[in-house]
């Protein structure tokens, strides 16, 4: 049982490095955060003041020790822009983003593992190479392209043009998660023809598998060998790629929420870096990149619960 | 019929990417309209005669910027790709090789850069140092390295084990030329397919920086701003919208098909 806490540590590890790594990387950038603030026309007491309220005169590492600690209370600190506790805007930008990434989850776990697995079933035939041939373009396309032919599309067909106006939930949470389906689709599309790849390839290797000819071998129906043996195994690599996606989702819902202008962690993020807003960035990257980190570390889990070899090793 | 599908994905990838190489070269010497002339009578002009794409907001010619984006997107995306395989390839080499704790410390950093989701390193590298395309260029470097460090970390391992390396062990070799002379050719076809895949996924994230305004700054056309301008006139121009879009698929779709074109006709079991 040696697997699962090695897994942990290095997951705590990584977590801690990045963490380091927020916090360091906006810590020895050219020019002092104070007199970015304030601008160039400060009087040295004013940034000498406003120094002294970040924190900026003591050292670095009584800094990080304040920072991490206060992420631990779940005080993310006060963003400089908007003069408001971090975790408020934090909180309020992911009742939009955290949306959105489970819908496109579920579209892409609808769309993707049934086309796959039909892939896999013609691949041979005419209607597998027309599926390939869709989803090798679906894996090229730019999302954020993606995103802008949709508005266009729902524009000339159904004279829906809306950018910029997400309701807020406790207004209409029907309408609010309408008008997020758009988005979710734009993020889900090119990674279930990822999946359909993925699925359609696996399909045809898991086929010619010595386990499944034994299986039919012993004279099981097609449907029982498929849903006993096949999928089973077919399943743990889904998985696998389910959480790397998790990644790209969250990487790819930060331009899709500028496209669609949605007032998600995404723009609040890009807001945050064209007014070097560093607390908000730093707390935004640790945040996403913890979620990512977790999500490795689910993968790893779920491997050893659908693998019992792995559980022995 | 698999030996008739290994070349297609070949051909077809290798005339896309053949094709924009040849954009490329000629960008250099010749585009049909100089690239930030405008056109102020005629803007927003449908693709015809004599502006084969149609025009943007200034009434420049959308063709041209497109062939002009050329330059920047390969630019990028091959310093970056060249970066990330050579650094990416040292360190797996050793790592692989090696093992022991240099290879714990480096499969720890790269768990660490992987961590970040996506464009999200780029952004903050973009934050700390500002945009541009240099910053742009650094941030997807780091980016490409993991990937690079881990198939040329798994193949060593497997190589190592060989017994045309304990061979060369025997009759003296030092690990370096061992390393080099002896491994390294043989995950070279990884690798390329690597580098392939890298670089349109390298082409993928510039679009998306410089779609987000933080990656190539004007007055260099880029592909991917050119779709943050076109998305203001969505309605009244669309073409605007659909011909860089298009551009940076076709350029995708070739590298992908180019990756899966060397992957089948090296790996025989395929």
């Amino acid at each position: 049982m040696r697997y699962l806490p090695g897994k942990i540590f290095s997951c705590v590890l990584t977590l801690w490095l990045v963490s380091l790594l927020t916090f360091i990387v906006f810590q020895i950038l050219p020019g002092n955060p104070a007199q970015i603030i304030l601008g160039a026309e400060a009087s040295p007491e004013q940034v000498a003041a406003l120094e002294k309220e970040l924190g900026l005169d003591k050292p670095l590492s009584l800094r990080y020790i304040h920072w991490i600690s206060g992420v631990f209370r779940g005080d993310l600190g006060n963003s400089l822009r908007y003069a408001r506790p971090v975790r408020g805007l934090m909180v309020n930008s992911l009742k939009v983003t955290l949306p959105v990434a489970g819908m496109a989850i579920i579209f892409i776990v609808l769309f993707g593992i049934p086309l796959g697995l039909a892939a896999g079933k013609y691949h041979w035939h005419k209607r597998g190479v027309l599926l390939s041939v869709v989803t090798q373009l679906g894996t090229a396309v730019p999302s954020f392209w993606l995103g802008i032919l949709m508005m266009l599309a729902l524009a000339k067909l159904f004279s829906y043009f809306t950018p910029g106006t997400f309701i807020p939930w406790d207004e209409d949470w029907l309408g609010a998660l309408a008008s997020l389906i758009p988005p979710a689709l734009t993020v889900a599309l090119p990674k279930v023809a990822v999946l359909t790849r993925y699925v359609g390839a696996a399909f045809v290797e898991e086929e010619s598998a010595d386990y499944i000819r034994t299986a039919f071998g012993k004279g099981l129906a097609e449907k029982k060998v498929f849903s006993n043996h096949l999928l089973k195994n077919i399943l743990i690599s889904v998985t696998t790629v389910l959480g790397l996606m998790g990644t790209d989702i969250l990487g790819g819902s930060i331009i899709i929420e500028k496209v669609f202008a949605l007032p998600g962690i995404g723009r609040l993020l890009i807001e945050a870096i064209s007014f070097r807003d560093f607390p908000l960035i730093q707390a935004i990257a640790l945040y996403l990149s913890g979620v990512v980190v977790l999500l490795n570390l689910l993968v790893d889990l779920s491997y050893s619960f659908l693998d019992p070899r792995i559980r022995w090793r | 019929m698999r030996k008739r599908k290994t070349s297609f994905n070949l051909v077809i990838g290798g005339l896309l990417v053949g094709f924009f190489f040849l954009m490329l070269i000629v960008s250099f010497f010749y585009t049909p309209f100089a690239v930030n002339e405008m056109h102020t009578t005629e803007r927003f002009l449908p693709p015809g005669k004599p502006y084969l794409l149609g025009t943007d907001n200034f009434g420049r010619d959308i063709f041209s910027r497109i062939m002009k984006g050329t330059q920047t997107a390969f630019l990028v995306g091959a310093i970056s790709v060249l970066i990330g395989l050579v650094i990416g390839v040292c360190l797996g080499a050793l790592s692989g090789y090696f093992g022991g704790w240099f290879d714990r410390i480096i499969a720890q950093l790269n768990a660490t850069i992987q961590a970040f989701p996506g464009v999200l390193l780029a952004l903050m590298i973009v934050a700390v140092f500002g945009p541009g395309t240099i910053n742009t260029i650094v941030a997807l470097s780091i980016t490409a390295i993991p990937g690079f460090t881990r198939i040329t970390r798994s193949g060593f391992l497997q190589f190592k084990e060989y017994s045309f390396v304990e061979a060369a062990e025997t009759i003296g070799l030092g690990p370096l030329s061992i390393m080099i002379r002896h491994i390294l050719p043989q995950i070279v076809p990884a690798l390329l397919v690597a580098a392939s895949t890298g670089f349109s996924s390298a082409l993928l994230a510039e679009a998306g920086l410089s779609y987000l305004g933080l990656g190539v700054q004007p007055p260099e056309p880029s592909w991917g701003r050119m779709l943050n301008e076109a998305q203001g006139y969505l309605l009244r121009a669309p073409w605007f919208s659909l011909a860089p879009g298009c551009v940076i698929l076709l350029a995708v779709l070739g590298f992908n098909l180019l990756s899966d074109g060397i992957r089948d006709l090296f790996d025989p079991n395929l």
